[in-house]
């Protein structure tokens, strides 16, 4: 209980951190998501991807840059400074921090509260899926022609589903109604999602960005998917040798969607798609534009100066607290 | 009369069992674990437990015959199947767990008519371009 206690501070600005990073990466989202707008969709891909994951990333390093002083004072007890510090406020494993119980356990459980509630809302998307998979096992057929899985449905589907053995679904009524090319270019474009494992890192993205703003979080994940499909459009171009083709493909499914039923209940809630976008992408020439080692530079300098001046970082903190509790 | 509001996912013992009974119609527990439990290496208790929860979940019926419980399936595997196809299809094209699920064309947006009908343009010019060209 007592190291339980002497954790709690470290808890508090490790939750703080995240919420904090997460407030100031919302502010710049917007920039984000527009400066990447040109890139090819790989770099603009993993670009927001490491974007999405800073503010989890930057608090986990600013709290271990913050920790390691107690650890090294628990390893060596002679680099112990804590005498330093009378009289002012300290982050210290060994020695009992000041605010520590009281309302910061309240702050502290509620923050923890928050972040268990939203990761159990993205854990319930897992449950459906095994569900799902569940579902298509006992009542589809399984092509080994197409590595698929064959639906028994009118509606025209084509989708990987699934985060760590995604599956590639297909319906008859897509099998009906689709000819031979689009055909190919929906299984290269799902072999695609299938190989780079989007569904996993769709799942992870989602966990990663929950400390952002919701707006800032929804602009940014939306981007996300786009730049994911567009690199699955570009991967299937690549293997049918056409890009046309994969436009082409794409309009046929979107005007047969367009055309299909809609359950009653969800009508209401559909918004604008990607497919404009995606098409008017394939009939530009493809963009090279890869500027993302210049951001990974940038955060790696970060990360770099974060761990090496830790005790820098520990005794700014330290001094920031100190005016939240004098 | 208990009613299965949604077809519920089945483990692998509960998946056995329904299949058992919609072959053979109906059976008491004993019926059960003689058929599949031997095999199985699992117990009476099992079997009977596994029939309860299924009974709960509204899938099965039953009555007593003298001292034991007599059970059948509700649904016909048909049904059963054609229930969980429907919504799973409704979830999907409901947006539900959407990053699990990577579609080709989106499900739930829809680029609207006069986007298509651009779209449809710029495509067959391109094509009749590339036509010329070669």
């Amino acid at each position: 209980m007592a190291e339980l206690h002497h954790a709690q501070p470290f808890l508090l600005v490790a939750l703080g951190l995240y919420l904090g990073f997460g407030l100031l990466g919302s502010l710049i989202t917007r920039p984000v998501v527009r400066g990447t707008e040109g890139w090819s969709p790989g770099a603009r891909h993993r670009t927001l991807l490491a974007f999405g994951a800073l503010p989890a990333l930057l608090a986990g390093l600013s709290t271990l840059a913050v920790l390691l002083p107690s650890v090294l004072a628990g390893l060596w007890p002679h680099l112990d400074h804590c005498l330093v510090h009378r009289g002012h406020v300290h982050l210290c494993l060994h020695h009992p921090f000041g605010p520590a119980g009281g309302w910061s356990s309240w702050i502290l459980a509620a923050g923890l509260a928050w972040l268990l509630a939203v990761v159990g809302i993205e854990l319930e998307g897992w449950g459906s899926a095994r569900r799902w998979l569940a579902t298509i096992r006992a009542t589809g057929h399984w092509d080994p022609k197409l590595s698929a899985w064959v639906l028994p449905v009118a509606q025209p589907l084509c989708l990987t589903l699934g985060a760590l053995r995604p599956v590639l679904v297909l319906s008859r009524g897509f099998l009906e109604s689709a000819s031979p090319a689009e055909l190919r270019v929906a299984l290269s474009h799902e072999r695609a999602h299938v190989l780079r494992r989007d569904g996993l890192i769709n799942f992870l993205a989602r966990l990663l960005t929950l400390s952002l703003l919701p707006r800032s979080r929804r602009r940014l994940l939306s981007a996300l998917e786009l730049a994911g499909e567009r690199s699955c459009d570009e991967a299937a171009a690549a293997a049918v040798g056409d890009r046309l083709q994969v436009a082409e493909a794409l309009l046929a499914m979107e005007t047969r969607l367009s055309g299909a039923p809609t359950p009653e209940p969800f009508a209401v809630g559909l918004g604008p798609s990607s497919v404009p976008e995606r098409i008017e992408a394939l009939l530009r020439p493809p963009s090279t534009r890869d500027p993302s080692w210049a951001w990974a530079l940038v955060f790696l300098a970060a990360a770099a100066i974060c761990l090496y001046d830790f005790q820098g970082v520990h005794h700014r903190l330290e001094s920031i607290l100190s005016l939240a509790f004098p | 009369m208990r009613r299965p509001v949604h077809p519920p996912l089945l483990g692998h013992l509960e998946a056995t069992v329904m299949e058992l009974l919609w072959t053979h119609g109906e059976a008491e527990a004993k019926d059960v674990h003689q058929r599949l439990g031997k095999a199985r290496g699992i117990t009476l208790n099992t079997v009977q437990s596994t029939l309860k929860r299924l009974f709960e979940k509204g899938l099965l019926d039953r009555h007593k015959v003298s001292h034991a419980h007599v059970y059948r399936p509700r649904l016909s595997r048909q049904e059963f199947h054609s229930g969980a196809l429907g919504e799973l299809i409704s979830e999907l094209m409901g947006g539900q767990a959407e990053a699990m699920v990577s579609a080709f064309v989106s499900l739930t947006e829809r680029a609207g008519p006069q986007h298509l009908e651009r779209l449809e343009k710029l495509v067959a010019e391109r094509r009749r371009a590339l036509k010329a060209k070669k």
